[in-house]
């Protein structure tokens, strides 16, 4: 594969690049370097933006006047979980989650949150931001609650497609995000967000 | 790779939030319901990445994407090609998200994730 670029390496970059980010697979050197090649390539079709500008916590929601302490993931041993069928929250807590957790998967979000207020489940794991709005939207955000520790945090990036006309501005893009992140910026932006009613 | 054919194409989001994959509409394109992309190509409808990807290259050889028929190298390409969605999608994700009671040795399709990392890494380093 390393002397001529094939739809072979549109398949198999793909794998090697989404197994790094995820850390699914380990960070071999023959990886990183080989995942930098494609990211150069327009298949990657994306470059992202160092450094992240936010955090992207995942959450436990319970229902109003159900919830119980929790601080560590063994804290949800013995209780009945749900989330959406399609998430994934990284190899660690994916795994443990398989192993030692019993949490259902439900064919989308609406049924994941009917799930837990039908108490066919006693907590609903899900990113903390997408799931406020979700609630909101479904507009039960007032029967339900966010419990304070969250389950772990990625970091979010902001890319540019390949084919910007503003690639050239990329540099100065991440200062700005730098700084917006650092000052406070990004996080009185998601506070107003969380008040604001769903659209 | 559409990119990397520089063709024009359209894209069509599916919402997963939602279950829009598993809806009557997207189930008629791709009855498995599942993430990976579909393909329409005049006439032609294709699912599976790696389905997709051999198509492509070969329907549009302009861009050297592909190893024609014929060619010794073929056979390498091909399995490299299937290798991804054969064997390393599934050794992750059956790494991440193990099964309660341990397969038993062999009965995988992909073998074991270690020798899987090992053959992809020697492959990625020209070396394989």
């Amino acid at each position: 594969m390393a002397e001529h670029f094939t739809a072979a390496d549109v398949i198999v970059g793909a794998n090697i690049r989404w197994g790094l980010m995820f850390k699914m697979i380990p960070p071999r050197q023959e990886f990183i370097d080989y995942a930098a090649r494609i990211a150069a390539r327009p298949a990657a079709y994306l470059d992202f933006i160092e450094p992240p500008f936010m955090a992207d916590p995942v959450a436990v929601v319970v229902r109003k006047g159900a919830g119980f302490a929790y601080a560590e993931w063994r804290d949800l041993k013995g209780r009945k979980g749900v989330t959406n069928a399609s998430e994934s929250y990284g190899d660690k807590f994916d795994a443990y989650m398989a192993k030692e957790l019993s949490v259902a998967r439900a064919e989308g979000v609406d049924k994941a949150f009917a799930a837990l207020l039908a108490r066919q489940a006693d907590y609903l794991i899900i990113g903390l931001y997408p799931g406020r709005d979700e609630a909101r939207r479904l507009r039960i955000a007032g029967k339900i609650a966010f419990l304070p520790k969250e389950i772990l945090s990625s970091a979010m990036y902001v890319a540019f497609s390949k084919k910007s006309k503003c690639g050239a501005l990329q540099a100065a893009f991440a200062g700005a995000i730098k700084t917006a992140a650092d000052d406070g910026q990004v996080r009185q932006l998601l506070q107003a967000a969380n008040k604001a009613p769903s659209h | 790779m559409q990119e990397e054919l520089s063709q024009p194409y359209d894209v069509k989001l599916i919402k997963l939030s939602t279950g829009d994959n598993l809806k009557l509409d997207y189930l008629e394109i791709n009855p498995m319901g599942k993430v990976v992309p579909a393909l329409k190509h005049g006439d032609t409808v294709i699912t599976e990445a790696a389905a997709i990807c051999t198509y492509l290259a070969d329907e549009f050889p302009g861009a050297k994407l592909n190893i024609p028929i014929g060619t010794p190298r073929r056979g390498v390409y091909l399995k490299w090609l299937f290798f991804g969605p054969s064997c390393i999608a599934p050794a992750v994700i059956d790494r991440a998200a193990p099964r309660k009671e341990e397969a038993r040795r062999g009965m995988l399709g992909y073998g074991y994730f270690e020798i899987v990392m090992n053959v992809v890494a020697q492959a990625v380093a020209g070396r394989g």
